[in-house]
């Protein structure tokens, strides 16, 4: 579905992203992991056109989207979550998730004349809203929200944005336990729906519960990748996460 | 007497209207603080009243004094599209000097600071809008209708994204919206209406200047938009019929005419920084100014 051959991105003298390369299968949950400032999150812009690689090459599908702009990788299917929250705060949640599932929003004229959005778009707009339990605030500011509420609907915007490949950076950072579980069982049942995603997670219990393969970034570089299991006993990563 | 009078303030305030909502769906609905748009509404201006006296029918001066100003709002989109905040401010700001400097300069077209006198009354299908009080229903039917597009525009999926950009641009481009041609199309479309009323303004007064286009004559407008609320288009309406009746109320208290002027200018700062300080979301707005 996505892979990633030898990106690097320096800022400065600082290697954010030294020669990273890994792949992602379709249908399964990647997490990436790794300490903090490894690079998790400039691989997860530089997959998403905000930040230029100084070189590699990202294919999805089999197509080259390296050199696209945040519009097109978006348009081709990828959705993506913030580490921080970015909920457009002045509109109500629906309205976030309306945007979202909307591609004609962008047509001057269609929308001037005036036009109604599908049933089907509405239909799944409920579904996933009820899936991520914010029906009960469905009609209130996104400003207003707290933080774990605003984390619900963003993860409901991210998947009712139409797309193919979802890109999830610290779903549960900041959230109570009990909500941690609830987004933990989200993902479980988005894969069984035959979602792909990636994610990035410091909470190690956490991925290791959900995920199917695990990257473990240091430095920018991969230094591990494999099965949980296989990295929870890999003296590399643990000497990354705990030093010697 | 008094007649005559309300309605010249009332055609003012219809006026005034127009540029107000044209502002606010830059300003209130897009995010952009565009400091360049009354450049627009002087491009406007120009274009009708120089057609206007090579003896074009007003309809065409009218439409084309729009999509002249909005042909500007595509171009001043292109460099600033990046910017955001002050820095937008800025440059749009910098725009309206060059625009002032050209009609001021380029003598041969707008005959620079002598302007251009005797702007003809607009003629429609052989009916000449010639005394005010026609002029009025004309100029209220034209605010109405900008009001209405406008309003459509702005509670449409589309205005919801350009409400987007404003909160978040970076989390619009992530759901795949272009928000360069979105902000493109804000500032053209409110750059159309921008002109349109200064097609307006010159076949109302008949008479244009580079003065009556510079940053000073923008300050009301803004202060509009910012009193009647960010993101609000009837607290625009209630704000411009307040905010340009209130001076006029200078006049009665017999300040001597010299004095009027300036005071109009104190009154305004007045009322902006007690906005800013005590309700800086205006009075009908439901967005916080940044």
């Amino acid at each position: 579905m996505l892979e990633i051959k030898n990106l690097k991105r320096y800022f400065g003298g600082v290697k954010a992203v030294d020669d990273c390369s890994f792949k992602i299968e379709k249908g399964k949950i990647t997490a990436l992991i790794g300490p903090n400032g490894s690079g998790k999150t400039t691989v997860f812009n530089l997959i998403s056109g905000i930040l230029k690689e100084d070189s590699g090459k990202t294919l999805f599908d089999g197509i080259e989207i390296t050199h696209m702009t945040v519009e097109e990788t978006s348009n081709l299917g990828i959705s993506r979550l913030f580490q921080q929250p970015r909920l457009f705060g002045n509109l109500s949640v629906r309205e976030n998730l309306i945007m979202a599932i909307d591609e004609d929003n962008t047509r001057f004229w269609k929308n001037l004349i005036g036009y109604k959005l599908d049933r089907e778009k509405g239909d799944k707009i409920n579904e996933i809203a009820k899936l991520t339990s914010i029906t009960a605030f469905m009609d209130k500011q996104a400003k207003n929200l707290s933080f774990g509420q605003k984390r619900l609907a963003e993860i409901a915007r991210a998947l009712v944005k139409p797309h193919k490949f979802l890109m999830l950076d610290e779903p549960v950072a900041g959230v109570t336990p009990p909500l941690r579980k609830e987004i933990s069982e989200l993902l479980l049942k988005l894969k069984k729906q035959g979602e792909t995603i990636l994610l990035i997670e410091h909470d190690m219990n956490f991925t290791l519960n959900v995920s199917d393969k695990v990257v473990v970034l240091d430095s920018g570089k991969v230094i591990a990748q494999g099965s949980p299991k296989q990295i929870k006993t890999n003296p590399k990563v643990l000497e990354a996460y705990l030093g010697d | 007497m008094i007649e005559a009078y309300l309605i010249h303030i009332l055609i003012l305030i219809a006026i005034y209207a127009i540029v107000a909502i044209a502002l606010q769906l830059c300003l209130g609905f897009s995010g952009l603080l565009n400091l360049g748009h009354i450049a627009f509404f002087g491009i406007g201006a120009y274009t009708s009243a120089l057609l206007l006296l090579l003896g074009v029918p007003f309809i065409f001066c009218f439409l084309v004094a729009g999509l002249m100003a909005m042909v500007f709002g595509f171009i001043l989109a292109i460099p600033t599209h990046k910017l955001k905040g002050d820095y937008l401010a800025l440059a749009t700001m910098g725009f309206s000097f060059v625009v002032y400097a050209v009609l001021l300069n380029w003598t041969e077209l707008t005959r620079g600071p002598l302007g251009i006198p005797g702007i003809p009354k607009p003629n429609l299908f052989g009916f000449s809008f010639s005394d005010n009080f026609s002029f009025l229903i004309l100029a209220v039917v034209i605010a109405l209708g900008s009001y209405f597009i406008i309003n459509r525009i702005v509670k449409s999926g589309f205005g919801k994204v350009l409400e987007g950009i404003r909160d978040d641009e970076l989390a619009t481009r992530v759901l795949g919206k272009n928000s360069f041609k979105m902000k493109s199309i804000a500032l053209g479309v409110s750059a159309f209406f921008a002109g349109i009323a200064g097609s307006l303004y010159a076949s109302y007064i008949t008479f244009i200047d580079p003065s009556s286009f510079t940053i000073m004559q923008l300050i009301p407008v803004l202060l509009i938009v910012i009193v009647g609320g960010l993101a609000s288009l009837p607290g625009t309406i209630i704000a411009t019929f307040v905010l340009m009746a209130l001076p006029e109320a200078l006049r009665f208290v017999g300040f001597p005419s010299s004095i009027v002027g300036p005071m109009r200018q104190i009154l305004y700062a007045v009322i902006l920084l007690l906005i800013l300080i005590y309700k800086p979301k205006g009075f009908f707005g439901r967005v916080e100014m940044e």
